[in-house]
This record gives structure tokens, C-alpha cells and sequence, in this order.
């Protein structure tokens, strides 16, 4: 609800390229382009549990070595990329969400992104060793 | 004017943030190189069946793909009203959203051996 | 000879034609100068009809702000030699209607700071009729003290957006504004506030783009205000919803 204008003014529209004007403009694109990625992975995902619940031993078998051709390789690496891309920017953003005091001190913004990457470090690990090893 | 309803939607997306952030990209890691490259074989195939069987591996799964499309959907919704699309906005949140609900949906059935 | 800067200028004089016109200026480059004492010489030495706004010169009063070379900045914090020997551009701020040359119409932010209440309404009266304080607590004014040092110069509104695709937004410092007395403990309008900045043009059609934060002169951080605002929005709806008796 705007009030109106009582004298004559200029309306300078923005332009739908807007987010190509200014490099951190482009990057907030890519920034929210990224969860296309993560999604279609999660495609794959899905394909994955679908194969692991539904298929006998041996067509497992197939569809785990396809996993290794270039073809697949490509795709996991593209999608590798933007999603440490989602989680490098997540981090750095979250002192801005979460603000913790101690008395008058705001904790710095350093200590909470940092225990973000501590976070992601360790539950990457587990991931890593379970798929791996157990 | 009043409080919005978004928290419904917003609560999912941000759930979907923070365990993207956290997991996707170990698990890609994982079945796009390390177990390809350090674990082939038909042995390696039939553990990685069965750990997957699980059920905690299969909430955990279900999990991700669940939070990540609503992740997705709400993003999505956004950068097309950021991109201009001005038209529609009801139907582009009801194909959104609707695809992260159908997919989860989808995989909990996968996993529940339903279909 | 003594150096010389070029500042190409917007100008827009609806009395004379509809379409704005950028106009060159050569001014004397001086090392100390800022963008702002280039336009005041530009008005007193080479043409009066020049409009902008201005006054304290010292970042302060939040009047100054223009587009130079494309980003929102407040002109008097601006030094030339900062763009030396490259010409400057000046614009008025981005995403506002444009009166006359850089003065844009600020209506809508007067309207949207009194659409989300921007001044303290006390919890309880004074005591005495009127007199006595209200007593806070340095911890308790740490709490809004970075949010209360927003200066109203709606440079974060030029780098924004969304706003610039739906005006109806009540945008960054409107949102950091409601949240400084939101968090202060002598206020009790939460709820009431809660109404406007939670609806749907409120914290919800930000998508955290974040260059509010970035040009803002105060380190206010809107953007981190606005996405504050949604998770306690977010956690106060969840929990409506499983303990209806907790609001
Ligand atoms: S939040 Fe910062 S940029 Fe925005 S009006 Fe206040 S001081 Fe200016
Ligand atoms: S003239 Fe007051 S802030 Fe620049």
C-alpha cells in the first residue's frame, strides 16, 4: 500500500537480467541454483534405495559397477561441485542466523562458522567410514 | 495483514539446508568416486545392498532425499519470483512443493517395499 | 595544472522533459574530497539547477545516499580518490521513484517504518505517572544495540532485489528496525509487529541475497535480522501447532 505520489516521478523498472549486473548478484543465483543439483542427486538416490530394496543380488551387482563409468563419474562430479558450493556458502551464512550472547559479548561470528565446519567434517567422516567399511 | 503460513513450508527448507549442507556432498563422494574406485567387486556390491536394506540406512536416506527436495521446492519457488516470473504464483508453489511432497512420498513407499 | 575529476550526473527535470539525461561535470580533483563535496561545488560554482539531498556531511544523518558507479553508497563517505582518474557516475538510489535528478521519493519507507511500529512501546507505564525510567540492563541492550545503529539511509534498499521486484516488501531496514524493538526489553509490541513483519510481505519474500548487509554504512546486517526474524517465526509456529497453550 504504497501512498500516491503527488507529484509527477520516474519509475526506473529493473531489469530481468538483473542478477548478471553485479558478480554477487550472479552468485546468490548460483548460491540457490544449487539445490537443482542436490535435488537431481536425489533422484539418483531414490534409483539407488529403489535397486538396494527391489533387485536380486546379482542385478545389484550390474548397477553398483555402473557406478564407476565416466558417464556416472561426470555426473557425481558436477553435482559434487555445486553442492560443496551449498554447503561452503550455508556455512559461512550461519553466524548471521544463529546469534549466541555471552553477557554483553556477542560469541564471534568466526566460532560459530567454524563449529559448522567441524560439524561437517565429522559427519562426512562417518558417512565415509560406514559406506565404506561397514 | 497478518502471519503467514510460510513457516510450514519454511521449517522443511531449512531442515533441508543443514542436511544437505552436511551430507549430500559425503555421499556423493561416495557413490560417485570412493566406493567405485576403492570398493568394486560383486563383494563390495552385496554389502552395500545390505547396508542400504537397514532400516536406519533407509530413514536416513528417505531423510535426505525427503529434505532436500522441499529444499529444493521452496528455493525454486523463490528464484522464479526473483527471475520475474510474476504471473501464477499459486501454481508455482503448488508444483514445487507438490513434487517434494509426491517424492517423498515415493521414496517411503520405495523403501517400505510398498511398490 | 591542477587535476581534474569527471562526474557524469543523472538528471531527470520532469518540468522540462520526461526523459532522464546524464550530464558531464569536470570538478577539481582533490585527494580529501568525497563524492559529495564534488556535487556541492558542482551547485555552487557550475550549475545551480542541480537537486540532491545532504546535511551533516558525516554520515549521520542518512541523506546523502546515491548510486556511485553502480553501487548504493552514502555520497559523504565516498572519497574521490577512491575512483581517481576514472569518471564517476552518479545515480539516485536504485528501486525508488525519481522526484528530480538524484532525490528519490522515500513515501514508501516513511510508510512501511510506521506500518511496522519503529518506536518503543512500553510493556507497562512508568510508575508515577509518567515519571521515573525504564531500567535495562547492559546484556539486555546488547541485544538490539547493533539493529538501533541503523542510520534510515535506505542504502539497503537500493542493493535489494526483491524489492525491486515487489515494492510491496517491507524490506531490510523496516525489518531490522521492528526487530531492534522487538528485542528490547522495555518493549511488549512483539505480538503486534509480529502481525506485519511475519506476514507475507514481510521477512518471508526475502530470499537472503545479502548485499543489504554489504553497502549498509552502520553494519546493521538486515539480511542477518530478516532470517533471525524467521526461524523465530518458524520455531513460534511449529510450536503453536504442538502446544496451542505455549503463545
Ligand atoms: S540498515 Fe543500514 S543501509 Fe539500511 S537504512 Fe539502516 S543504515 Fe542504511
Ligand atoms: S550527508 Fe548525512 S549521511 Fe551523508
Amino acid at each position: 500500500m504504497t501512498p500516491e505520489p503527488k507529484t509527477k516521478q520516474l519509475i526506473r523498472p529493473m531489469s530481468p537480467t538483473w542478477w548478471l549486473e553485479k558478480p554477487a548478484y550472479t552468485n546468490f543465483m548460483i548460491r540457490d541454483f544449487t539445490s537443482v543439483f542436490i535435488a537431481a542427486y536425489c533422484i539418483f538416490l531414490m534409483v539407488v534405495l529403489c535397486k538396494a530394496m527391489h533387485s536380486d543380488a546379482a542385478s545389484f551387482q550390474a548397477f553398483y559397477a555402473s557406478w564407476g563409468s565416466g558417464f556416472s563419474k561426470t555426473l557425481h562430479l558436477i553435482a559434487l561441485i555445486f553442492a560443496a558450493y551449498h554447503s561452503i556458502t550455508f556455512f559461512n551464512l550461519t553466524p548471521r542466523v544463529i546469534v549466541v550472547f555471552k553477557g554483553e559479548e556477542k560469541v564471534p561470528e568466526s566460532t560459530i562458522a567454524l563449529a559448522h565446519y567441524g560439524l561437517w567434517a565429522v559427519v562426512s567422516l562417518v558417512i565415509i567410514v560406514i559406506g565404506l567399511w561397514v | 495483514m497478518a502471519r503467514s503460513n510460510e513457516p510450514l513450508w519454511w521449517g522443511p527448507f531449512s531442515a533441508g539446508m543443514m542436511v544437505g549442507a552436511l551430507c549430500v556432498p559425503a555421499l556423493i563422494l561416495l557413490t560417485g568416486f570412493l566406493l567405485p574406485s576403492l570398493k568394486p567387486g560383486a563383494d563390495q556390491a552385496n554389502r552395500v545392498q545390505a547396508l542400504i536394506q537397514s532400516p536406519l540406512t533407509r530413514i536416513f536416506i528417505v531423510a535426505v532425499i525427503s529434505l532436500s527436495l522441499f529444499h529444493f521446492a521452496h528455493r525454486f519457488r523463490y528464484v522464479l519470483f526473483d527471475l520475474g516470473v510474476k504471473g501464477g504464483k499459486s501454481l508455482v508453489a503448488f508444483l514445487c512443493y507438490g513434487s517434494a511432497i509426491v517424492g517423498t512420498a515415493l521414496s517411503i513407499a520405495i523403501a517400505m517395499r510398498w511398490i | 595544472m591542477s587535476k581534474t575529476i569527471t562526474l557524469e550526473v543523472f538528471r531527470y527535470q520532469p518540468d522540462q522533459s520526461d526523459e532522464p539525461r546524464f550530464q558531464s561535470y569536470t570538478v577539481p580533483y582533490r585527494e580529501d574530497w568525497v563524492v559529495l563535496d564534488a556535487l556541492n561545488y558542482i551547485k555552487d560554482q557550475l550549475d545551480g539547477t542541480l537537486s540532491y539531498r545532504w546535511s551533516c556531511r558525516m554520515g549521520v544523518c542518512g541523506s546523502c545516499g546515491m548510486m556511485v558507479n553502480g553501487t548504493p553508497k552514502l555520497t559523504c563517505a565516498a572519497f574521490l580518490k577512491d575512483y581517481y582518474p576514472k569518471p564517476v557516475k552518479v545515480e539516485p538510489l536504485t528501486n525508488f521513484p525519481v522526484l528530480r535528478d538524484l532525490v528519490v521519493n522515500i513515501d514508501d519507507f516513511m510508510h512501511k517504518m510506521k506500518e511496522v511500529k519503529t518506536w518503543l512501546i512500553p510493556k507497562k507505564e512508568l510508575p508515577m505517572a509518567g515519571s521515573g525510567e525504564y531500567l535495562q540492563k547492559p546484556e539486555e541492550l546488547a541485544q538490539y544495540k547493533q539493529f538501533s545503529m541503523c542510520i534510515n539511509c535506505m542504502l539497503c534498499y537500493a542493493a535489494c532485489p526483491v524489492y525491486g521486484m515487489e515494492p510491496e516488501f517491507i524490506g531490510p531496514a523496516a525489518i531490522a528496525l521492528a526487530q531492534r524493538y522487538n528485542l528490547d526489553s522495555r518493549d511488549g509490541a512483539k505480538d503486534e509487529r509480529a502481525e506485519v513483519i511475519f506476514s507475507g510481505e514481510g521477512i518471508w519474500e526475502c530470499t537472503f541475497v545479502g548485499e543489504c548487509s554489504v553497502v549498509c554504512p552502520k553494519k546493521v546486517d538486515p539480511a542477518g535480522a530478516i532470517q533471525q526474524a524467521k526461524v523465530q517465526a518458524t520455531k513460534e509456529w511449529w510450536l503453536g501447532w504442538i502446544m496451542p497453550k505455549a503463545k
